[in-house]
């Protein structure tokens, strides 16, 4: 969007309407809408009326639409369902089809039970945490539309009691519609973490809020000059962080709903927020406020794009076991290139903590000691950034720095440090490059990195162990080009296997 | 290298339309040494005459939009055969898989009849070799991977011997930092992929690593000269980027661009002119895997008095040699500084270069008024005529301090007969302002014959600099009476391509140009070359739909003109 129509759009800074998705997604919304009027009309009519076969085929179809529908509008608000909850009611909307085709006495009474379902999804949704909500809100709507589904195909009958449960269901199926899809299909939902498009005069930005709980979050903006906070009068400007882009501060937000203020300049925008509250909700265990902040928002941020629950520690806070694996291969590959020492450059995190114990054994193990030679990093990004500038400028002597595999990010590996790291697949093939693609399309500013890729793809990657090198390759003679680089993993930079498989089982001691 | 397996495991052929409509597509396959498969995916379009002996013109490209990230590097295979009614087309996409956004770079500087092709991808360390053979098809016969070549990296160039292997300029240092040693025994400290020493790799027609030599001397290079990032114990130009040969002489030459990790003060992120390089070296290569370092000379600044990282000298991209047996000679060509130099004899251990033109000189034949000059030009692909007549330069147009609507690219060609002349005793040099502007005054110096301004687009597309093209290829076939084609020493036809490296922030506007040459009445676009679909001169990579499908938009490096074995004497 250009910027004259976005200053036209918020000549005064303003949150950008959600993006209204390709063309056809209005002709969505408007088909399940039809749709859901069929649906919930002819169950609110049942009482006067008697549908023959034909209109009770129709009307049940209805339901399979606004099944399928929704699931299609979720996903392109970024909350794509679970399986789950849509799967079932699909089945039991299919079914309806076919039963109201054919007759069944016995369609009631599915109906009736299907109530009962969506009901007690409804229960798990209120009372639930957020990743629950998340699947289960869905569930519950999509459930009762199979329900009026099924009340749809039944012979009517004077049946008071079916008639009364159909026409509460239609109007909470009516209700939940409109608060799922109608009125703010991207509504925050506590313990998500949210993305928002806003306009100050001709600047856009994008705002990422995680983990969108009562205590610390971390804002990332993706403009210069940004102030956020909760008191409009006393916000608090954001600035860089080491290893990442954008601009980064934390706020502390108190339960429930309530706005985040942005100020750039004379714009001010605010956006609303609902953190929920503690009493139906356990607190976030997401530590925010560390150095390592900015990683655990990354991973929330990828679990958010792939629509699955944030998760309940942030990567710093254990050290993997296929990490650690990674880490004593690399002390084997010093060992067996004759290194009989290294420096290791950690910090406090528990991961860090953790991954400087396997680093110091794995020396032992292989006759070395910890002093000096090739630099080994297990710190969090920000001390990495300063390590590594240190080894570029020589402050740091050592024979290149090996990174633990979560330093995989670009803003680390350009630096000119000599870096190599243990990776269990290559980032520049497809599998990594589908991750980096859906942060892309939803956060261009935003650079990959491994704790995103764990969250999107949901677990650690495939694949033996080998040692990538990484360097940036950009002679910026230009100060006006254009990078148009795409979705790669490493923007202007060469990332290359450079290694076998990596065994840390076998470590030639003494090297 | 032990442990490598490489093995040719198939040719399969199918008729899946995955690309156009029509193409038919094959593969070729190879098992890479980290046991992975590596694939050339041909999609052939058929053609209405395919039985007629034709020349091909090879580019070879990555993806220009980034996409969805899985838009492949491919070798396009184009109708270079004039007066055909498929010329210009793009008859065949050969896709190289799994890898993506490798940055396809340089192949070798000119493809003779039998050679395979080498093609390297800078950003993962990779060489294809590829069979051409049966051209239009295209099938991979090996590869070599970054761990196969474990003290260098980053691929730039290659040049072909009689044999068929090839000699690689790898500009970047050992895979991982700290001492390497090479295939020949000696030990080099490195600081790492992309960093320094950058070595020679000769590779093999199956893509095995045959030799890795050190390009750097052992011991320190001048320190006030070279920096490194990190530094060093022992400071090394070593970043060797073009790349040729004189078999008969035994002799090797590269000429080094600059440490491509950093050019950049990481603190200050300011220009480093101890990070770019200025320096020539020669080796012997009486063994052909294990070529002895017997020079590094350092080119001599010019008359301009530039900034540092705008001398004469600076960023030397090119070496080309002279090819007649009575000819001993080569010229160097830099990229920030524009100019072009000279050595009499390679086999000189103590070779003497002097700057024998200035790109300036080149820009004034159409630009009067002085903006345009040879500080920061982008003096690019640098070569002779198989009959030492010409000199051909391809020059980018990539001065940042201009803007695009002022910045021009262009090809110029030199008659270079007097200075080879001179023998062991020229006296043509660049000294002084005039000859800056004006070219050299001396008997011997090159003769300007001709040049051809090339300015992609208005001002390049999307605002990109640079606007000409980056590199080049001569067109070293004749089609004889009988239909077939011919090597000729005799060259009246070039190709460029017009695109360096986007990541540097110097693009271009992605058109393949064929250039007519005569040395009577010099250089000439074939205006018959033309798109086939924009239907203007040139052929243009920023298109939606190739043969392997709506990929978008490429971006052409290397290209190479090329004859199948059948359709060559």
């Amino acid at each position: 969007m250009s910027g004259g129509l976005l200053a036209v759009l918020a000549p005064h800074g303003h949150p950008l309407a959600a993006p209204a998705g390709p063309g056809w997604a209005t002709w969505l919304r408007l088909l399940v809408l039809a749709a859901l009027v069929v649906l919930t009309g002819a169950a609110l009519l049942r009482p006067v009326a008697a549908p023959g076969r034909a209109a009770r085929v129709v009307v049940a179809t209805a339901g399979v639409a606004v099944v399928v529908g929704e699931s299609a509008l979720a996903v392109l608000a970024e909350r794509p369902p679970a399986p789950v909850s849509v799967v079932v009611p699909l089945g039991l909307a299919l079914a309806a089809v076919v039963v109201a085709a054919v007759g069944w006495r016995f369609a009631a009474a599915v109906g009736v039970a299907a109530t009962a379902v969506a009901g007690a999804e409804c229960g798990v949704a209120w009372f639930g945490d957020a990743a629950q909500r998340l699947v289960f809100d869905r569930a519950a709507l999509l459930t009762g539309v199979a329900a009026l589904a099924w009340f749809a195909a039944a012979r009517p009958r004077r049946a008071l009691p079916v008639h009364g449960t159909a026409v509460v269901v239609a109007v909470v199926v009516l209700a939940g519609a409109a608060q799922l899809t109608a009125v703010d299909p991207r509504r925050p939902v506590a313990g998500l973490p949210w993305l928002r498009d806003v306009v100050f005069g001709e600047t856009a930005a994008q705002v990422l809020l995680a983990p969108h709980r009562p205590g610390w979050n971390l804002v990332r903006v993706s403009a210069d000059g940004i102030a956020v906070g909760t008191d409009p009068a006393a916000l608090t400007d954001t600035a860089p962080r080491p290893g990442t882009t954008g601009r980064w501060a934390l706020v502390a937000l108190p339960e429930g709903r309530g706005s985040l203020w942005l100020r750039r300049g004379e714009d001010v925008v605010s956006l609303p927020v609902d953190t929920g509250s503690s009493r139906g909700t356990p607190p976030s265990t997401l530590d925010m406020s560390t150095a390592d902040g900015p990683e655990c928002a990354d991973a929330a941020l990828g679990a958010l794009l792939a629509g699955r629950p944030t998760g309940t520690s942030c990567p710093a806070d254990d050290l993997a076991d296929s990490d650690a694996e990674a880490l004593r291969a690399a002390v084997g590959f010093l060992a067996r290139r004759g290194h009989r020492s290294a420096t290791l450059v950690a910090d406090t995190s528990p991961r860090s903590v953790a991954a400087g114990e396997v680093v110091r054994e794995s020396l032992r193990r292989n006759g070395m000691s910890e002093g000096h030679g090739p630099v080994v990093v297990v710190s969090g990004w920000a001390e990495a950034d300063r390590a590594l500038r240190d080894v570029a400028e020589g402050r740091l002597p050592g024979e290149g720095s090996y990174l633990a595999p979560w330093l995989l990010t670009a803003p680390l590996l350009a630096i000119p440090a000599a870096a190599v790291i243990p990776l269990r697949e290559n980032p520049q093939e497809p599998a990594a490059l589908a991750y980096v693609s859906a942060l892309r399309d939803r956060v261009p500013e935003a650079t990959a990195t491994p704790a995103g890729y764990a969250a999107w793809r949901g677990g650690p990657g495939p694949g033996p162990l080998r040692l990538y090198a990484a360097s940036v390759v950009t002679m910026q003679l230009s100060t006006t080009g254009h990078n148009h680089d795409g979705a790669r993993w490493f923007p202007g930079g060469a990332l290359a296997p450079v290694s076998g498989p990596l065994s840390a089982a076998d470590p030639t001691p003494g090297g | 290298m032990a442990g490598v397996l490489l093995a040719m495991v198939g040719m399969l052929t199918a008729a899946v339309p995955t690309g156009s409509a029509h193409a038919e597509v094959t593969t070729s396959t190879v098992v890479g040494s980290d046991g992975k498969v590596y694939r050339a995916t041909n999609h052939l379009v058929p053609l209405p005459d395919r039985h007629r002996p034709r020349e091909w013109l090879l580019a070879w490209a990555g993806d220009a939009d980034g996409g969805q990230g899985d838009d492949p590097d491919f070798l396009a295979v184009i109708d270079a055969t004039k007066g055909s009614r498929s010329y210009g087309r793009v008859v065949n996409t050969a896709v190289l898989s799994p890898q993506v956004g490798s940055e396809p770079h340089h192949m070798q500087y000119i493809w003779h009849a039998g050679d395979r092709v080498y093609a390297g991808a800078m950003f993962s360390d990779t060489t294809f070799v590829l069979d051409v053979s049966k051209l239009p098809e295209v099938r991979l016969a090996g590869i070599n991977l970054g761990a196969d070549t474990p003290c260098a990296s980053i691929p730039d160039a290659y040049w072909v011997l009689r044999d068929g292997t090839a000699y690689g300029s790898y500009m970047g240092g050992p895979d991982v930092s700290g001492p390497c040693t090479y295939s020949n025994g000696e030990t080099r400290v490195g600081n790492g992929f992309a960093g320094s020493p950058g070595g020679i790799v000769r590779i093999g027609e199956d893509g095995r690593t045959l030799s890795e030599t050190p390009a750097s001397a052992e011991d320190a290079e001048m320190p006030e000269l070279c920096g490194n990032v990190p530094p060093l114990p022992k400071p090394s130009c070593a970043n060797p980027h073009g790349i040729q040969a004189r078999e008969d002489l035994n002799r090797l030459l590269v000429s080094d661009f600059a440490e491509v990790r950093n050019y950049l003060d990481p603190d200050t992120v300011q220009l480093d002119p101890t990070l770019l390089r200025t320096t020539v070296r020669i080796f012997d290569i009486a063994d052909r895997d294990n070529p002895k370092l017997v020079s590094v000379t350092a080119l001599p600044a010019g008359p301009r008095q530039d900034e540092a990282v705008f001398e004469e000298n600076q960023m030397v991209m090119e070496t080309t040699v002279t090819n007649r047996r009575d000819h001993r000679g080569a010229f160097a060509g830099t990229m920030a500084g524009g100019a072009i130099y000279y050595t009499p004899d390679i086999t000189s251990p103590d070779p003497q270069w002097r700057q024998v033109f200035d790109n300036t000189a080149a820009y004034r034949e159409f630009d009067p008024s002085g903006v345009l000059s040879g500080q920061l030009s982008g003096g690019s692909w640098l070569q002779t005529s198989p009959d030492d007549r010409y000199l051909f330069n391809a020059v980018m147009g990539s001065d940042p301090r201009l803007t695009p609507e002022q910045n021009s690219g262009m090809v110029y060609v030199l008659d270079i007969r007097a200075l080879l002349a001179s023998g062991n005793d020229p006296r043509c040099r660049i000294d002084s302002p005039e000859e800056v502007t004006g070219g050299g005054v001396e008997p011997d110096c090159p003769a300007l014959v001709d040049v051809l301004p090339i300015k992609g687009g208005v001002g390049g597309p999307q605002g990109r600099v640079a606007v000409g093209p980056h590199w080049g290829a001569m067109d070293n076939f004749a089609r004889g009476w009988d239909g077939r084609y011919r090597e000729t020493t005799e060259i009246k036809r070039l190709a460029t391509a017009n695109y360096f490296v986007a990541q540097t922030g110097i693009d271009g506007d992605h058109r393949v140009c064929v250039i007519d040459f005569d040395g009577r009445r010099g250089l000439a676009l074939d205006e018959s070359f033309r798109d086939e679909n924009d239907k203007s001169p040139c052929v243009n990579f920023d298109r939606e739909n190739w043969p392997h499908g709506p990929r978008g938009g490429a971006r052409p490096h290397g290209v190479l003109f090329a004859v199948a074995d059948a359709d060559v004497r």
